[in-house]
């Protein structure tokens, strides 16, 4: 009864997810506020980074890629998925680009993805993730630059000229698609001078996210399945350029079980260019806990960063804590670190 | 599978569109072949004023027979997507249906999906 009902809900989530979504769309380059709202809010909600993430762009591929997260015991551990399927069906799979650019339903809707996960939990229970992220706004799309779409159709109409008329028209057909077997370099060069145009730009971004997480029943009945928690994210930025740049941040978690709240809104103002830039950044954090007991902490920082190589930055971070979140008390801290695009080095920290 | 058969009226020219969805950009090329899939000749296409699709008019006094054949590249301008094109032959004269057809893939911006149309006439 217990698997039957937990293959229901899964199914019933999935299926209820199905209508809300048809859209998606990955972060600009550079998309300061965009990025501070996880891409996969429930991989984020279950803490874990699948090294598999499954990513179907076909109705098909998402069933048998749903069918195959589901056992005989009810939802399998370690499964991820994310997917943006607008283009599935006739919202976006008729849209042209100056539609998208017309239509703010279309572009709400393009800009939805959806990510599923699971993990494994104490008894045989799996905690099941589902989580919704919208961009709301996001001027730097590059859907949005015409310039780009002029440089991309020029160097199209080159190559496909290029390629000319097939020995065999029939077979040529009859295969219908295929990937170009190679990069189409003057594709590549709009796309990057597309990149250094949108860092002088100024634009808004903002962001949502929802992710609630629940667990499935233990194997021994031991345990009750039921909400774990709920997450939420929202950003909105407004950047001069896209290194300098206001943004605002906000997380709500509810641990079901401790029937504990944390909220913690933020602000950040950076001022700066790719190579160095001064930022100030000034979180609250407020925590209700069971016994409606509140605890809450400011936390103030600002930090220097200086590239010294193209992917190779020095964070210089200085801050303190203001509060009564950690028992003991206020405390100030230094570090420094060679910050690398996934992973950073600690240099020099310093607490007290 | 994007071959069509077409039966094709009095009526000309033979206008031949394609458009780019999925928010996408895409560039074609058009072919004529003679009854033999032989001497490929090609069709100027002119883009229409949103850049969503081309348009092409083929000029030709008889078309049985003969093949026309399409080659887009399509990329999406967010990746990564699923290029998309959709072709459509109207014979304004003749008392054929128009055709539609379409094709899609999924792509990555500076590769671009190839896809492929033709046309055989009746």
């Amino acid at each position: 009864m217990t698997i039957r009902r937990s293959k229901l809900r899964v199914a019933i989530l999935l299926v209820s997810f199905i209508p809300l979504v048809v859209g998606a769309e990955e972060p600009s380059a550079d998309a300061a506020g965009v990025l501070e709202v996880p891409n996969s809010p429930a991989f984020e909600a279950l803490n874990v980074s699948p090294t598999k993430v499954l990513r179907p762009t076909t109705v098909k591929e998402f069933a048998f890629d749903v069918s195959s997260a589901i056992g005989a015991n009810g939802p399998k551990p370690a499964f991820a998925i994310e997917f943006a399927p607008i283009w599935w069906w006739f919202v976006g799979k008729n849209t042209t680009l100056s539609q998208w650019r017309q239509n703010y339903s279309a572009r709400f809707w393009s800009r939805m993805t959806i990510s599923l996960a699971t993990t494994s939990r104490d008894h045989n229970a799996v905690a099941i993730a589902e989580g919704l992220r919208i961009v709301l706004v996001d001027d730097f799309d590059p859907r949005w630059s015409t310039e780009l779409e002029t440089c991309v159709r020029n160097a199209l109409q080159e190559a496909v000229r290029k390629l000319g008329p097939p020995a065999d028209p029939r077979k040529a057909a009859t295969e219908g698609a295929a990937t170009m077997p190679a990069t189409i370099d003057a594709v590549a060069e709009c796309t990057k001078k597309h990149v250094a145009d949108q860092r002088k730009s100024e634009g808004w971004q903002a962001a949502i996210a929802f992710a609630p997480v629940e667990r499935t029943s233990a194997s021994d009945g031991s345990v009750p399945g039921g909400w774990e928690s709920f997450n939420a994210w929202s950003a909105i930025s407004y950047g001069w350029t896209q290194r300098t740049l206001a943004l605002l941040t906000a997380r709500w978690s509810r641990d079901v079980n401790a029937n504990k709240n944390t909220f913690t809104p933020a602000a950040r103002l950076k001022l700066g260019d790719e190579n160095q830039s001064f930022s100030l950044e000034a979180g609250w954090s407020l925590i209700r806990d069971a016994g409606c007991n509140l605890s809450n902490g400011v936390e103030l920082a600002a930090l220097y960063e200086q590239r010294l190589a193209a992917t190779v930055f020095l964070d210089v971070k200085a801050g303190g804590t203001i509060g009564t979140l950690s028992p003991g008390a206020d405390r100030i801290s230094t570090s420094i670190a060679l910050k690398f695009d996934t992973s950073s080095i600690p240099l020099f920290s310093y607490k007290k | 599978m994007p071959l069509a058969e077409i039966t094709i009226g009095k009526g000309r020219p033979i206008t031949f569109t394609i458009t780019y969805l999925n928010a996408g950009v895409g560039a074609a090329a058009c072919y004529l072949y003679n009854s033999q899939g032989l001497s490929p000749k090609e069709i100027v296409g002119t883009v229409t004023n949103n850049g969503d699709s081309q348009v092409f008019d083929v000029q030709e006094a008889d078309l049985t027979g003969r093949l026309l054949f399409i080659r887009a590249l399509v990329t999406p301008l967010k990746v990564p997507d699923v290029g998309r094109a959709q072709t459509l032959v109207k014979e304004p004269g003749g008392s054929g249906k128009n055709q539609l057809n379409d094709a899609e893939l999924v792509t990555d911006m500076g590769k671009p999906a190839d896809l492929r149309f033709a046309y055989q006439f009746k």
